[in-house]
């Protein structure tokens, strides 16, 4: 590019890089690079005097790319991109590039080894920095307005929350009136201080429906969720079929809609009248009929953390001390006893008041194990006391089973409405990126209440209270922006074969008509985190992160193995920002030893490397490749340390085929606080490739 | 422009500076422990401390600026320039006060290469207290840097006096951290981890445990929730199980 003027900073940090580094030599060095148009030293390029100098070269020399060399740019890169920025730069266009932990403190014994990896370093982010681009930030105006879908405890909860805040709420309930569910609705009285449930709801729902900012809509769903991040646009029908849908816009989605109570037919004997659930026993305590009973057998976990249901739906343990009290204070004389694996009391003191109570009451406790569930006749129940050892047979004339909670059955419609995951059990996850705040746009998509899993009613309401607060913040706001190096389609390239929607990990790619003939992959600006696995992933190269494109990578690569061999191998490492880059980095200001051939390339995910990147490093004669990426489960985007994985084993196939040694190739997880067991790793694959020796390119 | 005197040296330089800047800008060491370039000055470790002299009676007419000055003892970090400000960062009572400092940090922390480091260059001995081993000194750069650089502020400092701690909320795993380091990188004793923020590590789709358990201490196998054998067993035991307790 011919309009690059490209200044580069050298600082001395004090001395602490000036008295290790040949820095006469580094200067005269690096002004003979291209593009280079202006070298200055500076004593302490972080100061307010360093940045003033940093400033005034700027506007003297007309410079509109910076390089400093100097520390990390984990802390110290945005003080430097801040002054560019001051001077009507693009923050992208100002880079750090870390001489002083990478080269001088852990080449300290070397100096000139030192030297020329510094000399590297700042070449390959010269050749690096002179092509990027400066794209926009993607940014999005948000509609004040919500929508919460569910009228349940947590939904009505939180569309006062949202209400009371001034801002206009839609509540869509698909049942005809507000109110938890029918099973939920048995519900009597509510923990341990019983409070009457059906006054407390019914409060609830009259606050609501009298709100003047919410606009309740019973016996409807949504059908249909167009747009994006800022303006959802939200249609709602009485039924999916129905064509007269009302649709408006949102900024903001709370998704309450709870979860499902069943019959649980076959299951130890459940027939609803001697063999019930929970919820109908609180109806038969509720009528006053639990007087009757002298011999109640519960059976906690039934039907549920086995196989098919491996949670513990969590409310059904207070719920069964609630109904054992409630029993024995009906009837003095009953047999209560309560049949559990393990009892859920969810750390809080007066539950375990609860069990004590029960326990003084005479309600009985008989543990089972998972292996020998009670089993259930005409007359008895047959337990294996697992404390005692003996074979109990209690007879009974009602026994009540804690089944579990189960997710929505139009769970998975909203989740692929809203562009959110389900977990295994099918319920919504809390999902929380470890991205930084300004890389991860907020969606304004919330959930609270048992929605996302069985919660007891406090929860539920704590929940509710907790995402309407989130949803307030993101409407307040009124913009989002995204700053993440964005993908981007080139759509006279893409063949449509929608290979990169399923390689998004966060569903920013979908696919769009265009003349009726081609899908065309099209990516979300305000959903893309910039990990860059749909542009490895694109068969023919039609997405590009403009940011972090590929002819910044292979100009890097080039830069990095362009200097003498002197009869040293040389090797390249790629490092994932959020493990390997980030132990490099700690390992350098530990002063820990790493072998001086390396020269580290970061990347933003593991993902992010390209097998053409690898091949381009072997062709310019590289002797060594090593990846250093999340280790599995940790990759902060979702699995690109998995994709990362598969193509380098794909590679070192390839390879092994035409006579190439797979060794020279390597991918290591490294945890970023680790910079021990990465300096270790880095250490034991250059003593390998300087035992295998220079290598010649792979043969076609 | 302004004239401040460090040590002798008159120096000229912009307004807005502090001390610890200019001196560094000329090469004067100042030793620092909390103090980083990308943060704001927070003048917690008291290392940086210089003796100032400044006018007893600012701007009285009848001394000018030849009048009696007073000496105080100031955090460099923190104090900005003022034109005609005379500071001396090798005096006497300068040094008396970072060697105390540093004489207290040898006290938990002798262990620490650069505690050790810096009492050898100040010439600190053993020191005459001992308590209990600590790599933290509470210096706060990890808090600041997530809250400033990252933007998080997954970890805060918690309790004051000698409880003191640096401690995600609550002293629970943080659901806030992003796992990125920032707090590793910067800490200057290796104290912190990132195990100590957030345990376990998360992943994106990561549900919270829906209960604590313990292993059973009677069958050794099972989950169980803690204290519910001393709730319900022990208050009433079940024959046969005596033994087993």
């Amino acid at each position: 590019m011919s309009d690059v003027t490209l200044g580069v900073f050298l600082c001395d940090c004090q001395d602490r890089i000036s008295s290790i580094l040949e820095m006469e030599v580094l200067q005269t060095q690096v002004r003979a690079l291209p593009d280079v148009a202006w070298v200055q030293r500076q004593r302490c390029a972080c100061s307010p005097d360093g940045l003033e100098a940093l400033r005034a070269a700027i506007a003297a020399q007309g410079l509109n790319r910076v390089l400093v060399a100097g520390c990390t740019p984990r802390t110290l890169e945005s003080c430097f991109r801040n002054a560019c920025v001051q001077m009507g730069l693009n923050e992208n266009w100002c880079e750090l590039v870390d001489v002083r932990e990478a080269c001088a403190w852990v080449h300290r014994d070397r100096p000139q080894q030192a030297t020329q990896k510094a000399r590297d370093l700042i070449r390959m982010h010269v050749a690096c920095l002179s092509l990027r681009p400066a794209p926009e930030s993607a940014t999005a105006s948000v509609v004040p307005a919500a929508l919460v879908i569910g009228g349940g405890l947590a939904g009505m909860t939180a569309a006062l929350t949202l209400a009371r805040a001034g801002l206009p709420v839609k509540l869509v309930e698909k049942e005809a009136s507000l109110g938890p569910c029918a099973a939920l609705r048995q519900v009597r009285t509510l923990g341990p201080d019983r409070r009457d449930a059906a006054a407390f709801l019914a409060e609830r729902a009259e606050a609501v429906s009298r709100h003047p900012s919410i606009e309740v809509l019973l016996g409807m769903q949504v059908t249909a969720i167009a747009g994006t991040v800022g303006r959802y646009s939200v249609t709602v029908n009485h039924s999916p079929d129905d064509g007269r849908g009302l649709t408006f816009d949102v900024g903001a989605v709370v998704v309450a809609t709870g979860a499902r109570a069943v019959r649980p037919r076959g299951l130890l004997g459940y027939d609803g009248e001697r063999v019930v659930t929970q919820w109908e026993f609180e109806r038969e305590l509720g009528a006053a009929q639990g007087g009757a009973l002298r011999d109640v057998v519960m059976i906690l976990c039934a039907g549920q953390r086995n196989a098919e249901i491996p949670y513990c739906s969590r409310i059904c343990c207070l719920g069964a001390l609630k109904q054992a009290l409630e029993a024995k204070t009906a009837n003095l004389q009953a047999n209560v006893t309560l049949l559990f694996r393990d009892l859920n009391l969810q750390g809080e003191e007066r539950n375990k008041a609860q069990v004590l109570a029960a326990r003084q009451a005479g309600v009985r406790f008989i543990r089972y194990a998972p292996g020998s569930p009670p089993s259930v006749t005409r007359q008895e129940v047959q337990v294996h006391d697992e404390l005692s050892g003996a074979d109990l047979r209690l007879p009974y004339d009602r026994v009540v089973l804690a089944t579990p909670l189960l997710p929505q059955h139009d769970a998975p419609v909203l989740a692929h409405l809203l562009n959110i995951a389900q977990d295994a059990n099918g319920f919504f996850p809390a999902v929380r990126y470890r991205l930084r705040p300004q890389n991860c746009a907020e969606r304004g998509i919330y959930v609270c209440g048992s929605a996302h899993f069985p919660a007891t009613w406090r929860e539920a309401e704590f929940e509710a209270i907790d995402a309407a607060f989130l949803a307030i913040r993101h409407l307040q706001t009124g913009t989002v922006i995204n700053h993440a190096p964005t993908a981007k389609v080139d759509e006279t390239l893409c063949t449509g074969c929608a290979q990169c929607v399923s390689a998004c990990p966060f569903g920013a790619i979908s696919m769009r008509k265009r003349d009726c003939v081609l899908d065309l992959s099209q990516i979300d600006p305000l959903l893309c985190k910039g990990c860059g696995n749909c542009v490895v992933t694109c068969p023919v190269k039609a997405i590009e992160l403009p940011l972090d494109s590929d002819a910044q990578l292979l100009a890097q690569i080039g830069a990095a193995l362009l200097g003498p061999r002197d009869g040293e191998v040389r090797i390249l490492a790629f490092g994932c920002e959020w493990s390997a880059n980030a132990a490099a980095e700690l390992a350098g200001a530990k002063r820990l030893r790493c072998p001086p051939e390396v020269r580290l390339i970061r990347v933003g995910c593991s993902a992010r490397l390209d097998p053409t990147h690898v091949l381009w490093a072997l062709l310019n004669g590289a002797d060594g490749v090593f990846l250093g990426a999340c280790p599995p489960g940790d990759c902060h985007y979702v699995d690109g340390n998995r994709y990362a994985e598969q193509r380098l084993n794909t590679l070192q196939g390839l390879l092994a085929a035409r006579g190439f040694d797979p060794r020279r190739l390597r991918l290591e997880w490294v945890a970023p606080d680790d910079a021990g067991a990465f300096a270790c790793k880095i250490t034991g694959f250059a003593e390998l490739i300087r035992a295998l020796g220079p290598c010649s390119a792979p043969g076609e | 422009m302004i004239a401040v005197t460090i040590d002798g040296r008159r120096i000229e330089t912009a307004p807005g500076r502090t001390i610890l800047h200019v001196a560094r800008e000329h090469g004067i060491p100042i030793p620092t422990l909390c103090y980083h370039e990308a943060l704001g000055p927070f003048g917690a470790c008291r290392l940086c401390v210089v003796e100032v002299e400044t006018p007893v009676r600012a701007g009285d007419p009848a001394h000018g600026a030849n009048g009696p000055r007073g000496r105080q003892i100031v955090a460099s970090c923190a104090y900005p320039c003022a034109d005609g400000l005379v500071v001396h960062t090798q005096s006497k009572e300068v040094l008396r006060s970072r060697r105390i400092t540093l004489e207290l940090l040898m006290a938990t922390s002798a262990h620490v290469p650069v505690i050790r480091q810096l009492a050898d260059e100040l010439q600190v001995g053993q020191p005459r207290f001992t308590l209990e081993p600590d790599d933290c000194i509470l210096c706060g750069l990890c808090v600041r840097a997530c809250r400033e650089i990252v933007g998080v502020a997954a970890i805060s400092v918690i309790n004051r006096g000698i409880e003191k701690r640096v401690s995600p909320p609550f002293r629970v795993a943080s659901d806030a951290c992003i796992g990125c380091g920032t707090c590793v990188l910067i800490c200057p004793t290796g104290a912190i981890t990132l195990a100590d923020v957030n345990p376990g590590l998360p992943s994106v789709h990561a549900q919270p445990s829906p209960f604590e358990v313990v292993d059973c201490r009677i069958c050794g196998h099972h989950d169980l929730e803690p204290h519910f054998v001393d709730l319900t067993l022990l208050t009433e035991p079940v024959v046969g199980t005596e033994a087993a307790i």
